[in-house]
């Protein structure tokens, strides 16, 4: 029977709902919502690339290997450019980038549950304070503020469908949402159309913004804005599409990430960094192997493993590697003990992440698993703690710097969890 | 701040309703129950009166009304669906009536576009994008065409018959839920959810696997009393129209709490009513119509919980079925339910007016649950009458109207009115393919993804680049046929030319500000004035103003 | 699709093995005196068992008895998982491979830890199946590397090697002429090769058996087996619906050996019920196979060509199945299954009790007279 308790969003902001005359917001429209704010920051040409393996790599299977123990698995480790380093054989090429890794092995979380986890880990799991808390993404593209790129600041990049994703953002408002693009690709109308000329575009959009600031007089400018912002985004990204326009990638670089979907995802990926996007998630799904994990960790890693390492290297080269933090993660690990499925379970009690790049040190392997990599020996980290450190990394105080939901001060990273130093430059 | 189940006569103690829901069965459509204190025709004024109380509470003053431009758009989108064509608007304009907004709220409720935009009404609320189906759509249309109240439409659809044949489709919205996606189970607390929200304005999908942690009266068995009936539902396969097949339903649901543990059982019940015994039969009689082997038919029990469900649920002493009903054409005409979300009807979520929910509640049982009057009377209030210009000054709620988002099929109507020939037509039952393919075009770029409700104002870019580049829209702008490219082209006077082109697109009067914007620019471009036209007329469609009911 | 349909015969439980971690392959010796199994833990198991195979247990025929096995020395030399195991028909060579590429061969009663010879890396990454040609005079070796390596079982040196097609061999079944190899993989293809020259003789493609997920790629082909006279060749595997869990149809393919044609295909439960993961001829003249899917799902079944539905199937519900192996006298048989405590517990992790799932071995007596078809 499906499930559909997700039992950390139990809550809807009454804060949100009710129409309080007192407060004078607008609770139907939580647009652009004026009292909302954060604390002012410098502007930062920082940027994100966050992978999300959704379903639970495991983590015996990649940056944790535990060859020849009980659970350890079929597969070997191999050393990689930093010695004392080992990683699974199914990451051989990621191995050769360990100089520019820092990899996490002692992430100890609380939900093993995939409808609520995935929310959980990607929203940070802060408090329960009856609000819904914005995913990484959107809290970050609303700390750092707008980048001068003029490109949309948070772009998801998946299988299957595309379209706005409003509800990553959470209280922020739906404007901090993702732009998904479905299997990389653009958008529908993407092009302009044949009989209009770009000086047309120009006016019509002259003429249409002139009817906008008539409207707005005397009314609260979240609809205005909300219209004006997708139009905008949508001209921009029409000026943009050669970064869609798959014959412009380089053949030498589509054989190296690979043709398959991460791979062209992952390419995608680096160009919109390049371009400029602030924040690029990018997501691949069936990581989630209940049964024949070995088999399947077999396609899945050295798949993940291709594009990942072409990627860390083709912006250490570029020297992007700076200003771009870069995190691959899932949901939870997988439990040592091998089902009668020849799978592995949900193990959020010990498991893995990989980072890099802006703000993080590099060639290291932060904490440790028992021997046969049931509990984590060093100490725990929740994903708060990856928060505050990712927060960190960005620039940003994670422990001073505060959301401000309607007067309502909220922490950005859970307080109960703190940066970790040794991840950090 | 007590709640309205709790002021109003007909409700109050749990106790009291669960006794209600005990006695057997009145009549639907109670006419003349003692206990409602307001009739229909009553409402408009006691609304206005209670909102007025909220005003001078908080020491505010009400704003201005609106004008007749901004009224009549506002009202002809709302009843049937679409923006007046710039002949109407005129007309309206020049009524020399005093009571013309009574008379053109009558006239758009009785006009056949009304029972059209009901019926898409209802789709968008009650299917939320997953899609349609032409017997569905005919049921709906039929329904409002012949503007069966409420309960009615609703015992149909929570237990469709075979015949007659234009009820038929209402099994479409229990079939369409039922329809497997990819690898997954049939989702039986999906459909359970739904039926909660959509017909009792309670969502009660935390409370599948515990009490619900914030919400105390959604506890555990309102949702396994409801899932215990539709766990026990199926396509029919027999046959090629929408239609449910029911098992035999033979046994209580067990469920246990994943928090206490401790296991429970439930029978069939509506949620907050009576658990119903399930009677027993010997093996091989408890179906009315025995199943078919050979013939794929499933046969009809004796004792069907889907009847039970259609009997129980939708009655008039099922407080919150009245209020459900209030609440959501409370919020097709306000723009915001009296409760928010909508589908969160409970005592700690508190309307944000309960003696204005109570009284809508009532005048929609007195109504027998007729929409219609409902429809009037709230499009009658003063509150409804606000302008909405100003809004930014607003300190209490329904001080000012406000903006309200507009469905893909509003849009599409408003798009075709405002750019065709002027001439009113009137959309028949079949509907071309060309239509179709319009509609669904629409659809795909203004509508929200399957299973999200359509309640705010939430711009996509989807729908941007599709305003931007789609070459429907640009057919539109096409001088040809008589549209309004043409006949704004044919204008010599730029002033003449934005005074059609703001009263076709945008439903009102230009300012002088805009005529003089108008001329400027088509005196600019004297050289390309047909492409100029069309760019006005793209950027006003383009604007916030036109996408907006406001 | 369930199998239903009465079975008119029954296969006897006689014995039910305990191991200590999950085992993947079960051999018997040729004189049905040693049982061995290739484990997950890197060795390979071995117990002692009266040659004539395991008395029936006393009383009602119900009960199972843990059996007269003794448990011998495992033997150790292999890295991550034993992955294959197999005797050649004469008796004299034990070969097994693992899942780090490495290759030995014994003796199999011999009781030295050392082999007699071996390769650490006979093949790069996982070797996943061998076999050995009936007069013992080839070995077959294959892998993730796409490379069959033919060697000489004597001593170990390498006769002749080739190309498959492609990457990622799965299974190997030497042709009972000894002349004749077939080779499956991955993504369903299936070839014949010529031993002696290594030429391709036939080439097909079982597309069913793979699908691309994502970009997990689904399925292969687990298990080949000739019958008796080579006629036939049974492809094992699963009609893949998505990666991740991994939910499959099990599916067995019986194969004409001169043309290739498809004789039957067989659908051997629901998407739950996963992978056919060995398939096995008896001399009476059927095939025996094992599924194993989802945890707790999986069954051993006894099935006549040419039958819609298998003809026999394990009494009581045996927990996914990875393994069967034929008692040389053909009426005994054992099977692997699987058994443990549910994946996700955290038991006492903490406090270092976090007991793994093992692979019990049941040992059941085959139908004895001819089943009427």
């Amino acid at each position: 029977m499906q499930l559909h308790c997700q039992s950390d969003q139990h809550q809807v902001s009454r804060r949100r709902w009710l129409g309080t005359a007192a407060a004078g917001t607008a609770a139907a429209l939580p647009l652009f919502d004026p009292a909302l704010h954060a604390v002012a920051l410098q502007r930062s040409a920082k940027q994100v690339l966050f992978i999300w393996l959704d379903g639970g790599i495991s983590q015996l299977e990649s940056w944790d290997p535990k060859p020849n123990t009980e659970f350890g698995g079929p597969f070997r480790a191999i050393p990689t450019s930093v010695p004392g380093i080992h990683v699974s054989e199914l990451l051989p090429q990621t191995a050769q980038q360990m100089q520019h890794l820092a990899i996490v092995r002692s992430l100890c979380t609380e939900d093993n549950a995939h409808s609520s986890g995935v929310d959980r880990i990607q929203r940070g799991d802060p408090k329960n304070r009856g609000v819904v808390y914005p995913y990484f993404g959107s809290a970050v593209t609303k700390l750092l503020g707008p980048n001068d790129s003029g490109l949309p600041p948070y772009v998801w990049i998946k299988p299957l469908s595309g379209g706005f994703m409003h509800k990553d953002a959470g209280f922020l408002g739906p404007q901090y949402g993702s732009l998904a693009f479905g299997d990389g690709k653009p958008p529908q109308n993407l092009l302009q159309h044949p009989d209009v000329s770009d000086q047309q575009q120009q006016e019509r959009m002259e003429i249409r913004a002139f009817a906008d600031r008539r409207y707005a007089r005397g009314r609260r400018p979240a609809s205005t804005d909300a219209n004006g912002f997708v139009f905008s985004m949508g001209l921009e990204l029409m000026q943009r599409r050669q970064l869609f326009d798959e014959s412009t990638f380089s053949p030498a670089d589509v054989q190296r990430y690979g043709t398959h979907d991460l791979g062209r995802h992952m390419l995608l990926a680096r160009r919109m960094l390049e371009a400029g996007v602030q924040f690029v998630k990018v997501n691949s799904y069936g990581w989630d192997t209940h049964g024949d994990n070995f088999n399947g960790s077999y396609s899945l890693v050295r798949r993940f493993d291709q594009p990942f390492a072409a990627l860390i290297s083709d912006l250490a080269a570029a020297g992007l590697l700076d200003q771009v933090l870069v995190i691959a993660m899932s949901e939870f690990g997988r439990t040592p003990r091998v089902n009668g499925h020849l799978g592995r379970d949900h193990w959020p009690e010990a498991w893995s992440l990989c980072m890099a790049g802006a703000g993080v040190r590099r060639g290291i392997a932060v904490g440790s698993t028992s021997d046969n990599g049931t509990w984590v020996t060093s100490e725990p980290y929740d994903i708060g703690h990856m928060f505050h450190t990712w927060f960190s990394a960005l620039g940003i105080n994670s422990r001073e710097t505060a959301w401000d939901n309607q007067g309502q001060p909220l922490p950005i990273a859970h307080e109960d969890c703190h940066p970790v130093s040794e991840l950090l430059l | 701040m007590s709640g309205s189940r709790r002021n109003s006569a007909c409700s109050g103690s749990s106790l009291l309703r669960l006794l209600q829901l005990c006695l057997p069965l009145l009549a639907v459509g109670c006419w003349c129950c003692d206990c409602v204190s307001v009739s229909a025709d009553e409402l408009a004024q006691r609304i206005d009166s209670l909102l007025q109380q909220s005003f001078t509470s908080a020491q505010a003053e009400p704003g201005p009304v609106s004008d007749d431009a901004e009224f009549c758009r506002r009202v002809t989108l709302d009843l049937i669906g679409r923006i007046p064509a710039a002949s109407e608007l005129a007309a309206f304009l020049g009524h020399p009536d005093p009571q013309r907004r009574v008379l053109l709220v009558e006239q758009l409720l009785s006009s056949p576009e009304h029972s059209r935009r009901m019926a898409d009404l209802f789709h968008v609320m009650l299917m939320e994008r997953r899609g349609d189906h032409p017997e569905w759509l005919g049921f709906l249309r039929t329904s409002f065409a012949g503007q069966k109240p409420w309960d009615q439409l609703v015992r149909e659809i929570l237990d469709p018959q075979e015949s007659p044949e234009q009820i038929r489709g209402a099994a479409w919205f229990i079939t369409r839920r039922l329809e497997k996606v990819g690898q997954q189970d049939t989702d039986y607390p999906g459909l359970t959810r739904d039926i909660g929200r959509l017909f009792l304005g309670c969502d009660l999908q935390c409370a599948q696997c515990h009490d619900h942690l914030t919400i105390s009266d959604y506890r555990q068995i309102e949702f396994q009393g409801l899932y215990t009936v539709y766990r026990n539902t199926s396509i029919r396969t027999d046959v090629k129209f929408p239609a449910v097949a029911e098992k035999p339903l033979t046994k209580k649901t067990d469920f246990m709490s994943v928090f206490d543990k401790q296991p429970l059982t439930v029978g069939p019940r509506v949620p907050f009513g009576v658990e119903q015994e399930i009677p027993q039969y010997e093996s091989g009689r408890e179906f009315a119509v025995a199943p078919d082997r050979a013939k794929n038919f499933p046969g009809v029990p004796k004792f069907r919980g889907l009847q039970l469900i259609a009997q129980s649920l939708p009655v008039s002493a099922n407080r919150r079925f009245a209020e459900n009903l209030a609440n959501r054409l409370w919020f097709v005409m306000f723009g915001t339910g009296l409760v928010n979300p909508l589908d969160q009807l409970h005592d700690d979520n508190p309307p944000t007016h309960p003696e204005v929910l109570a009284a809508v509640a009532d005048a929609v049982t007195a109504a027998g649950f007729r929409i219609q009057p409902i429809l009037r009377e709230l499009a009658l209030t003063q509150a409804y009458q606000r302008s909405s210009a100003g809004a930014a000054s607003e300190r209490v709620l329904y001080q000012y109207g406000r903006e309200k988002r507009l469905s893909a099929e509003q849009l599409l109507a408003s798009v075709l009115t405002a750019c065709g020939d002027g001439a009113v037509k009137v959309a028949g039952d079949s509907v071309s393919e060309a239509e179709q393919k319009r509609a669904e075009l629409f659809v795909r770029a203004f509508g929200n993804i399957p299973g999200e409700p359509e309640f705010e104002f939430s711009p996509s870019l989807k729908a941007a680049l599709f305003v931007l580049n789609d070459p429907l829209l640009q057919e539109q702008l096409q001088p040809g046929g008589g549209n309004l490219s043409e006949r704004l082209a044919l204008i010599a006077d730029s002033g003449a030319v934005a005074e059609l082109l703001y009263r076709a697109v945008l439903s009102r009067v230009p300012d002088a500000e805009e005529v003089q914007f108008v001329s400027d620019y088509l005196g600019q471009r004297a050289d390309a004035r047909r492409r100029a036209i069309g760019n006005l007329i793209w950027g006003l469609l383009a604007s916030t103003e036109f996408c907006l009911n406001h | 699709m369930q199998l239903t349909g009465t079975f008119r015969s029954e296969l006897r439980p006689l014995a039910k093995i305990p191991t200590s971690c999950q085992l993947s392959l079960l051999r018997y010796s040729s004189d049905g005196s040693l049982l061995l199994a290739a484990g997950r833990d890197g060795r390979i198991h071995r117990w002692r068992l009266p040659s004539a195979g395991l008395p029936a247990p006393a009383g009602d025929g119900k009960t199972v008895t843990a059996g007269p096995a003794e448990v011998l020395a495992p033997w150790t030399g292999h890295n991550g998982w034993v992955s294959s195991l197999e005797i050649s028909a004469d008796g004299q060579f034990l070969v097994s491979a693992d899942t780090w590429g490495r290759l030995a061969c014994r003796a199999p009663s011999s009781d030295s830890e050392q082999p007699v010879w071996e390769h650490a890396e006979a093949h790069a990454g996982w070797l996943r199946a061998l076999a050995v040609n009936a007069n013992g005079s080839c070995l077959a070796s294959c892998g993730s590397d796409g490379i069959v390596r033919l060697w000489n079982p004597a001593d170990g040196t390498l006769l002749r090697q080739f190309s498959a097609g492609g990457q990622d061999l799965y299974s190997l079944a030497c042709h009972p002429d000894g002349v004749r190899l077939a080779v499956g993989d991955l993504r369903g293809g299936i070839r014949i090769f010529d031993l002696r020259d290594g030429s391709l003789l036939l080439t097909w493609e079982a597309a069913e058996f793979y699908r691309l997920s994502y970009i997990q790629e689904v399925g292969g082909v687990r298990w080949l087996a000739w019958n008796g006279v080579g006629s036939v060749l049974a492809a094992a595997g699963c009609i893949p619906e998505n990666g991740g869990f991994v939910q499959g149809i099990p599916a067995l393919q019986l194969i004409s050996a001169t043309d290739g044609a498809v004789i039957q295909q067989l659908r051997l439960g629901d998407n739950q019920d996963g992978f056919v993961h060995q398939v096995l001829w008896h001399p009476q003249d059927y095939w025996m196979g094992v599924c194993s899917g989802q945890p707790g799902r999986g069954r051993f079944f006894l099935h006549r060509i040419g039958a819609e539905t298998p003809f026999c199937q394990n009494p009581q519900p045996l927990a996914n199945c990875h393994s069967v192996a034929l008692h040389p006298l053909g009426r005994q048989v054992a099977v692997l299954a699987n058994e443990g405590t549910y994946g996700q517990q955290k038991s006492m992790a903490r406090e270092g009790i976090y007991p793994g799932n093992t692979s019990p071995i049941h040992i059941f007596e085959l139908p004895a007279a001819d089943p009427v078809s």
